[in-house]
């Protein structure tokens, strides 16, 4: 009869050689009158590889209580490797809830386990790769003893920073090292747009202020009409600039804002005729066009109309500020599935792959010369995408540097059906994290 | 045997593994090269110029990794084929790199050149045709897929006709006397690279077409029996020159 | 496993020894072809020969066949007589070198391809000179490295494989087609482009052959990393 007890085995091991062990010991008790003595001596051993207290042996009824006993230990074993393998499979389960990958290697460096996020590192290929490659030279640290991290900065697309950390594992049998993968782009990212935008603010409100003091002061010690004039034409011009920023981030801030907005229906194809007609005449004069093509059925969505109205005002703003004298701004507004959609399509100057995702940020500017001389505030697209961000919507980019940009934004349409249809509902915008929102990252689709 | 055969095996995956690995740093190198020439960036070109070498070292690795395991294993026709295939897509791989780092080198030499909108995007596009090619190619080779590996010499159709389209507007902007010469020259150095790794990409889906089937690409059946028949007698190689077709 | 071939003793081998011969000089013929072909390309380049430029094509097929051909062959003896050191190292330059002749090949067939535009590729004097230089800069280096092959001549090998790459032509190339502004400018400089392109890169895989050839003499890693450049 094997006795594996000894041997570290599993649970289920355990389980296995205890029940063997039991009903060897039964069967032992049935032939118990033939050769008792033997027989008993083999369950004293059996008990004492169990770990159990010995009675004395007193040639018969200690023997049932040894029995019992037994009995006792293998039940209490196999509870214990049911709870043992509900405990593996919580930590699993807690493991694989993480956004990190976790990787856990033995002492050879063979993956003896890992969280579902880890599996794209298994058997990786293209920039996945290198991380797996930058795991594996970690490890190899780790397995003698060093903790260590790698920044990796990955190209792709998409663009990614990963950091990779190893430890080493002492408990248990033999060493082993853990590693663990996190992507931290986003982070990156909102740590950028953080900082710029202390940096920018600063940048966008100080500078014309500054202008306006330096010109006062020197207006004020100005005999010469002509030169007054003038001094007070610059601070009027930098007076007006400072309040088109004032008024956009008061705007921007009103959308933000968590409070409950007045929603009523809009027609979004008029709005986009409308917002056309406003941009016309200064378009005209820059030599652009402006077409709109809209549609013959209504496009109605649940919205706020001043924001939206603002929203595609933007876009449009934009499109003529770097469309080249003498090109064509189009405008679509159209139904498509269960949506409202209005694009936006200039063919100026486009904007480069590296900045489309960026170009949502307050403040943020592709071309810092070319923007100081069309005059915009750096707010247009940030108030675009909270607008749509406020009505449940999405608004994306396809460009290219040198054949130009189309700006679409998507909103759920009304259903013609919708009992609320005819009055105007209230609507919780704070529902949606605008700032997180990831289906609102702006995607170049080429 | 057996025991001989699986270490043997693995040793073919560890060559596939650091094959992808190469192959990886080779399509990391593509966007990376682009915006080092993109944005000016005067730091960024020397780093990618310095990152050639562990390019280098690893390529010069897998090739040695094929000649041991040529040296002491017998391979069998299709394990053969996979350990020659990695021999060649280490030279195709690795070349493809160094082209990326001329794309580099380029971006020194235009440094402070303004390039319009257009040229930009066009390289944009060339960058991306040309990284998209390198990792299908790869793709192809992971999954011994034959028919991706033939679709590349297809796919990169699009990154002639793009290549075609960024001549023409470097002459453009050449003309309109915004480009300097010197600059024009560079650029249109730097478009023949992209498009150069674009053929490579077509050569390693040759390559992965010939390790799954065992055959080339170009051989259709009555090309290939003629060929055989070719070499069944030294005495056929008479100076070429003579009758191409006389077999 | 170590190899059976040195337990299996004297004849074998020395048929083995043959087989590697003849390889040699099978990868010599089909270098010679592949030669004949960078004359033909030459002819083109010069005259626009149409005639020439259709015979070049014909021998194509042969060489793709050749190297088909060799291939299986390199595949054959590497199965069957598992070499070691400088037999395997002969075997897989084989492979090598014909792959590289094969795409020669191939790029002298881009430029033959090219002799119905002929009257574009001659437009701009300047910049058919270039090409003409090139096509001769680049047909010699790709002999020096056949010689190299035949006779294994190391110095040779090694000066094909160091010599600096013709970059400067295709850059006074580029230059000479930028200084041109005809109506018809951007189609000659496509065109011219691609026939300057191809040379280049003939040049470039005589190198590479040369650092092949190099490491092959050699044995020595160091020589193969040469070619990484």
């Amino acid at each position: 009869m094997p006795f594996v007890l000894g041997m570290s085995g599993g649970a289920t091991a355990l389980i296995a050689a205890a029940a063997a062990v039991l009903a060897s010991c039964l069967s032992w008790i049935v032939a118990l009158k033939i050769t008792q003595r033997r027989k008993r001596s083999r369950i004293y051993d059996t008990s004492l590889r169990l770990g159990l207290e010995q009675p004395e042996d007193d040639g018969g009824d200690n023997i049932d209580l040894l029995m019992m006993a037994i009995e006792r230990s293998v039940r209490a074993m196999r509870t214990e490797s049911v709870e043992a393998a509900a405990v593996n499979s919580r930590l699993q389960e807690a493991m694989d809830s993480l956004p990190q990958a976790v990787l856990v290697f033995d002492d050879s460096a063979s993956v003896v386990g890992h969280n579902t996020a880890a599996e794209a590192f298994i058997a990786a290929r293209h920039s996945d790769a290198l991380i797996g490659a930058a795991v594996a030279e970690l490890v190899a640290d780790a397995l003698v003893g060093q903790s260590s991290a790698r920044t990796l900065e990955l190209f792709g697309p998409p663009r990614r920073t990963v950091v990779v950390t190893t430890n080493p594992l002492e408990s248990g049998s033999g060493s082993g090292a853990v590693a663990i993968i996190e992507d931290i782009t986003e982070r990156r990212r909102l740590e950028a747009v953080r900082t710029d935008f202390v940096a920018n603010i600063s940048h966008e409100l100080k500078t014309p202020v500054g202008a306006i003091s330096l010109l006062a002061e020197t207006l004020l010690a100005e005999d010469d009409p002509a030169v007054a004039e003038r001094l007070a034409n610059r601070i009027l011009s930098e007076a007006i600039r400072v309040g088109h920023t004032i008024e956009d981030l008061l705007e921007l801030s009103q959308i933000e804002v968590d409070e409950p907005v007045e929603f009523g229906i809009v027609d979004i194809g008029d709005l986009a005729a409308e917002a056309a007609d406003r941009i016309r005449p200064a378009a005209e004069q820059a030599g652009i066009t402006i077409q709109v093509a809209g549609s013959s059925t209504a496009l109605s969505v649940r919205g706020d109309r001043r924001q939206l109205l603002s929203a595609i005002s933007n876009l449009l703003d934009n499109a003529v500020k770097y469309s080249d004298q003498g090109s064509t701004v189009d405008v679509f507004a159209t139904a498509e599935n269960s949506e409202v959609l209005v694009a936006i399509v200039d063919r100026g100057i486009g904007i480069p792959v590296r900045d489309i995702e960026r170009v949502f940020e307050r403040f943020y500017r592709v071309d810092q010369a070319r923007s100081r001389q069309t005059g915009g505030t750096g707010l247009g697209l940030a108030i675009v995408r909270h607008v749509a961000v406020n009505h449940r919507g999405t608004v994306d980019i396809e460009s290219r540097l040198g054949e130009g940009s189309r700006f679409t934004l998507r909103f759920p349409a009304l259903e013609s059906n919708d009992p609320d249809a005819s009055e105007p509902g209230v609507f919780e915008p704070g529902a949606f994290e605008p700032d997180q929102s990831s289906d609102l990252q702006p995607e170049r689709l080429s | 045997m057996a025991e001989q055969r699986k270490s043997f095996h693995s040793e073919l995956d560890e060559i596939r593994d650091e094959i992808v690995q190469l192959g990886a740093l080779v399509s990391e190198f593509i966007p990376r090269g682009t915006e080092v020439l993109l944005t000016n960036d005067m730091k960024g070109a020397l780093a990618l110029i310095e990152a050639d070498d562990q390019l280098d070292a690893l390529t010069l690795r897998i090739e040695e990794q094929c000649y041991n395991v040529l040296a002491l294993q017998q391979p069998m026709a299709s394990d053969l084929r996979s350990i020659v295939t990695a021999v060649w897509l280490t030279g195709e791989l690795e070349r493809s790199g160094d082209l990326m780092v001329n794309v580099a080198k380029a971006a020194r030499r235009i440094y402070g050149a303004t390039l319009d909108p257009k040229l930009k995007g066009l390289i944009e596009r060339m960058s991306e045709e040309a990284s998209r090619l390198v990792k299908l190619s790869l793709d192809a080779y992971v999954e011994r897929n034959a028919s991706l590996g033939a679709a590349i010499d297809d796919i990169d159709d699009a990154l002639d006709a793009i290549h075609g389209d960024y001549i023409e507007a470097i002459f453009e902007s050449h003309a309109t006397h915004d480009l300097g010469l010197q600059a024009a020259v560079q650029l249109a150095l730097v478009g023949r690279y992209y498009e150069r790794i674009g053929d490579h990409a077509v050569n390693i889906g040759q390559r992965v077409q010939y390790m799954v089937t065992g055959w080339l690409p170009e051989q259709t059946g009555a090309a290939r029996l003629k060929a055989r028949a070719s070499f069944e007698l030294p005495a056929d190689l008479d100076p070429p020159g003579g009758d191409a077709d006389a077999t | 496993m170590s190899p059976a071939a040195s337990a299996e003793g004297g004849p074998l081998r020395q048929h083995f020894g043959a087989e590697l011969e003849q390889l040699s000089i099978q990868v010599e013929m089909m270098g010679i072809v592949v030669d004949q072909n960078l004359e033909r390309m030459l002819e083109v380049l010069r005259s626009g020969n149409l005639a020439v430029a259709a015979e070049a094509i014909a021998v194509d097929d042969r060489i793709d066949a050749m190297n088909v051909s060799l291939m299986e062959r390199c595949h054959d003896l590497l199965r069957r007589e598992a070499p070691v050191a400088s037999d395997l190292r002969l075997i897989v330059s084989a492979l090598r070198v014909i792959g590289e002749f094969e795409r020669v090949g191939d790029l002298a067939l881009r430029v033959v391809k090219l002799a119905p535009d002929f009257e574009l590729l001659s437009r701009i004097p300047r910049a058919f000179d270039i090409l003409q230089t090139m096509g001769e800069h680049a047909v010699e280096r790709y002999r020096d490295a056949l010689r190299a092959w035949s006779a294994l001549d190391l110095e040779l090998a090694n000066r094909v494989a160091t010599e600096p790459p013709a970059g400067i032509a295709v850059s006074q190339l580029i230059e000479s087609l930028l200084a041109y502004d005809g109506e018809d400018a951007v189609v000659v400089a496509l065109r011219t482009m691609v026939a300057g392109q191809a040379l280049d890169r003939i040049a470039d895989h005589a190198a590479v052959l040369g650092a092949r050839i190099r490491y092959l003499i050699t044995g020595d890693p160091d020589h193969l990393a040469a070619e990484v450049r």
